[in-house]
């Protein structure tokens, strides 16, 4: 009997390694894509005006800053040069001799903390070992901890706690030599706040010099959620505990059942909220209070990067971090070479060899130090040459052929890109 | 005894052969084919996006306690509900603009059109300056969202066990009692109507009118034991997953209900991604199964996109050697690059060595549909 309990907890071990999976070495670099719209290459000015940036539905007030974040990450990308204005008078635009880029648009933006109350059930338990067991689990599932009438510790339950709880209760109780705990089950109400913020970025893209025209057009937006509960908050409300004369009666009369006639007895009038939530049906906006403002600084980043984001893709060429697999089995510093981003290095070290002396890895690994290095499309064709050197030597590796597929991905956007910007 | 451990093993060699078929999974590779219109959108190339009109929009709130309504009604400003009509306007037009099959036209001209009567009035008597539009698409929308605090009523059975040595002073009770459990809910419902209407001649080439809903309650009768185990485990799933990938994500919670403006724009993305798929050729991706018993090598190379490499190993291949796995499976490598003819006649190689294999006559099935769409497909990309 212990010998299988052995070997099914090693089959669960074995399950639990398998799915977690082994760490490969991995390399990390930077590609550049090119626009889902090409853009004629004599637009290198672009406007964004502020004017014409529409911000009636802007709450959180983002204008400014999704306009100098869009201005900031165009810049960075070197296609276009990029500069906010307030306005621009398009009769000054000569345009016979330059094509200038605007850009317009809206900000919409808001956010709400939507306060509430909920209520769930938990057990408590009693007895020196139940209390120890609940509380200790209670803190290492960081539950809230309220106490019955007769001083039980409740925590709620679930699965989390109930693991956590079963290997323990039955130790302790043994080892404290007690018997099983007394439980009460409780319904408890606690108070909670959900806090969103959201973020729509819609721009447009438009060309003037001999002509105008409008080459592109996006709305995309992001948004934040969180769901607060106030752990001070936590009262119970009613409890499985009879009182002590129904108890009596009970242990007299020896009945399976036993009916509650007094109604506040068997309706738990205070697990109804006192409050009406929505009594002002406009929620306010998150504060101080509701998030700490350097945090909500930070959303507020994240949210105008992501709702930003695919326009910048749209009419600029951009760069990406993409991650791939380091091949082991080749020359050992090269992977950390890799690992590192020192592309020219590992390619050396790996030149230094022989080609009948590199083997497969190190065809590979060459291969992924042109990739990671890669300017022109000149470099991914010899990283899809070395790739396929690799693979030539090890027919069938997954890895190798990954890789070649990739880099027909990486010849059609590079072309694509060499179009744009040249 | 004896007989119970040799069950134990059965069970321990059957759940790991299980495991074993879901980890190798099927082989396949990834295409991607272009589906044509649903409807004929021939010389129709370059299209304009007017306005789309509110029809009308109602926003709520209601508050719910021990069976009491109270409606509140939000008064929206004309600002905030053309920011409404602008923002679904985006989101037709982000779908349009994936599309390779339209010319989006971004003209002023239709767009500032207030409703559907003035742009048909415009289009009839031809008065647009605009040059070269073949076709406007405009809308009308009507958006309905409310949001509920209310609670749920319902009976609880709590448990109270008081253990003892002695059997008369043990108890194990159950006690009933009505509890109420607080909910929130949010529910939208966005109609649109969109229609294209070509300039010249002038007609109505496509109306739709689609609705979309959207639900969502936090709170409320708790789930029972197994809806939380599943949640469990869904979310040890999501963590592993969310560690695979490195980037950072913006917060979110199933327990924070979505914004007004965000239950807009998902979905008003919906509708216009139906309608999109209705006039124009969109592309999608598919998988096929790959042959298993031709060449291993070249099978990992279609697995993992790399097509050219793979046509010329598998033409070496079977120049020498036509199996009828790798002529197939170089049948589906020119599918993939878009090759249609050659991929049939390579099926149809296949198909004459062995006439019942199901995944041959897939193959030729599937190409042949492609040539029967693909006149109307080969008109409408022209």
């Amino acid at each position: 009997m212990l010998r299988q309990k052995l070997l099914a907890s090693l089959l669960l071990g074995i399950s639990f390694w398998m799915l977690a999976g082994c760490e490969t070495p991995l390399s990390q670099f930077e590609v550049q894509r090119p626009a889902r719209v090409s853009v004629p290459r004599q637009v290198t000015k672009v406007f964004i005006k502020r004017a014409q940036i529409k911000d009636i539905n802007d709450e959180l007030k983002l204008k400014e800053q999704v306009l100098q974040h869009l201005a900031a990450q165009l810049n960075s990308f070197g296609r276009f040069e990029v500069q906010v204005v307030d306005d621009i008078d398009e009769s000054k635009i000569d345009r016979e001799k330059e094509t200038i880029g605007i850009i317009q648009g809206e900000i919409i933006s808001g956010g709400e903390v939507d306060r509430g109350q909920f209520t769930e059930t938990a057990m408590c338990k009693g007895g020196i070992a139940g209390r120890l067991i609940a509380a200790g689990s209670a803190a290492a599932t960081d539950a809230a901890i309220t106490l019955d009438s007769h001083a039980f510790v409740c925590k709620t339950g679930g699965i989390k706690t109930a693991l956590v709880e079963g290997a323990t209760t039955q130790l302790l109780a043994m080892a404290l030599k007690t018997a099983k705990p007394p439980e009460d089950e409780v319904v408890r109400a606690y108070n909670y706040k959900n806090i969103s913020l959201f973020a729509q970025a819609s721009f447009s893209f438009s060309i003037i010099g001999q002509t105008r025209e409008t080459l592109a057009i996006r709305a995309d937006a992001a948004s934040f959620g969180r769901h607060a509960i106030d752990k001070n908050s936590y009262r119970n409300v009613t409890e499985g505990r009879p009182h002590p004369l129904v108890r009596a009666s009970i242990q007299v009369f020896k009945l399976p059942t036993f009916p509650i006639t007094i109604r506040p007895a068997g309706v738990v009038t205070d697990s109804i909220p006192k409050d009406d939530y929505y009594a002002n049906p406009q929620l306010p906006v998150p504060s101080v209070r509701d998030i700490d403002p350097q945090e909500k600084q930070e959303v507020i980043k994240q949210l105008v990067a992501e709702s930003v984001q695919p326009f910048i893709q749209t009419i600029s060429p951009y760069r990406i971090k993409i991650q791939t697999e380091i091949a082991s089995g080749g020359k050992a510093e090269v992977q950390e070479l890799l690992k590192k981003g020192q592309w020219k290095t590992a390619r050396e070290r790996i030149e230094t060899l022989s080609q009948n002396d590199r083997t497969p890895p190190d065809w590979y690994n060459l291969g992924l130090a042109y990739e990671g290095n890669a300017i022109v499309v000149e470099d991914y064709e010899d990283a899809r040459r070395f790739y396929i050197e690799a693979l030539n030597r090890d027919p069938g590796n997954k890895l190798y052929a990954m890789s070649i597929g990739r880099m027909a991905q990486r010849l059609s956007e590079a072309r694509k890109l060499r179009q744009q910007t040249q | 005894m004896k007989t119970l451990r040799g069950k134990q093993h059965r069970a321990l060699l059957i759940s790991g052969l299980l495991l074993l078929m879901i980890l190798a999974g099927c082989a396949k590779a990834k295409l991607r084919v272009l589906t044509p219109a649903e409807i004929n959108t021939v010389n129709i190339q370059t299209v304009a996006v007017g306005s789309f009109q509110i029809g009308g929009i109602r926003e709520k709130f209601k508050s719910e306690r021990n069976g009491g309504w109270i409606t509140h009604e939000i008064a929206l400003t004309a600002d905030e509900k053309q920011a409404i009509s602008r923002a679904v306007r985006s989101r037709v037009i982000n779908l349009l603009t994936t599309t390779p099959y339209f010319k989006v036209s971004f003209s002023d001209e239709f767009a500032s059109m207030e409703n559907d009567t003035a742009l048909q009035q415009l289009v009839s008597t031809k008065g647009y300056t605009t040059q070269d539009i073949d076709a406007v698409i405009n809308g009308k929308i009507w958006l309905d969202i409310e949001r509920t605090d209310g609670a749920d009523i319902n009976k609880v059975e709590l448990s109270y066990i008081e253990p003892s040595q002695d059997p008369e002073r043990q108890m194990d009770l159950g006690v009933e009692q009505l509890i109420w459990w607080p909910y929130k809910s949010e529910r939208g419902t966005l109609a649109l109507e969109i229609k294209l209407t070509r300039l010249n001649p002038t007609e109505v080439v496509a109306v739709t009118f689609d609705t979309r809903s959207y639900a969502h309650r936090i709170g409320g009768i708790p789930a029972g034991l197994l809806d939380q185990a599943s949640g469990a485990l869904s979310m040890m799933g999501g963590a592993a997953s969310a560690d695979a990938d490195k980037t950072k994500k913006i917060e979110s919670a199933d327990e924070v209900l979505p914004s007004f403006d965000q239950m807009v724009a998902d979905l008003s993305m919906s509708i216009a991604a139906a309608f999109v798929k209705k006039i124009a050729v969109t592309e999608k991706v598919v998988s096929y199964p790959i042959a298993t018993g031709g060449d291993a090598n070249t099978k990992v190379l279609i697995e993992a996109g790399a097509y050219d490499l793979a046509i010329e190993k598998l033409q070496n291949i079977t120049a020498t050697e036509p199996l009828g796995d790798d002529l197939y499976n170089l049948g589906l490598c020119f599918e993939a690059k878009g090759d249609f003819g050659l991929a049939l006649n390579f099926y149809r190689d296949a198909f004459k060595q062995d006439s019942t294999n199901l995944l041959y006559a897939q193959g030729i099935g599937r190409l042949e549909r492609l040539q029967r769409e693909y006149p109307a497909l080969r008109k409408q990309l022209r």
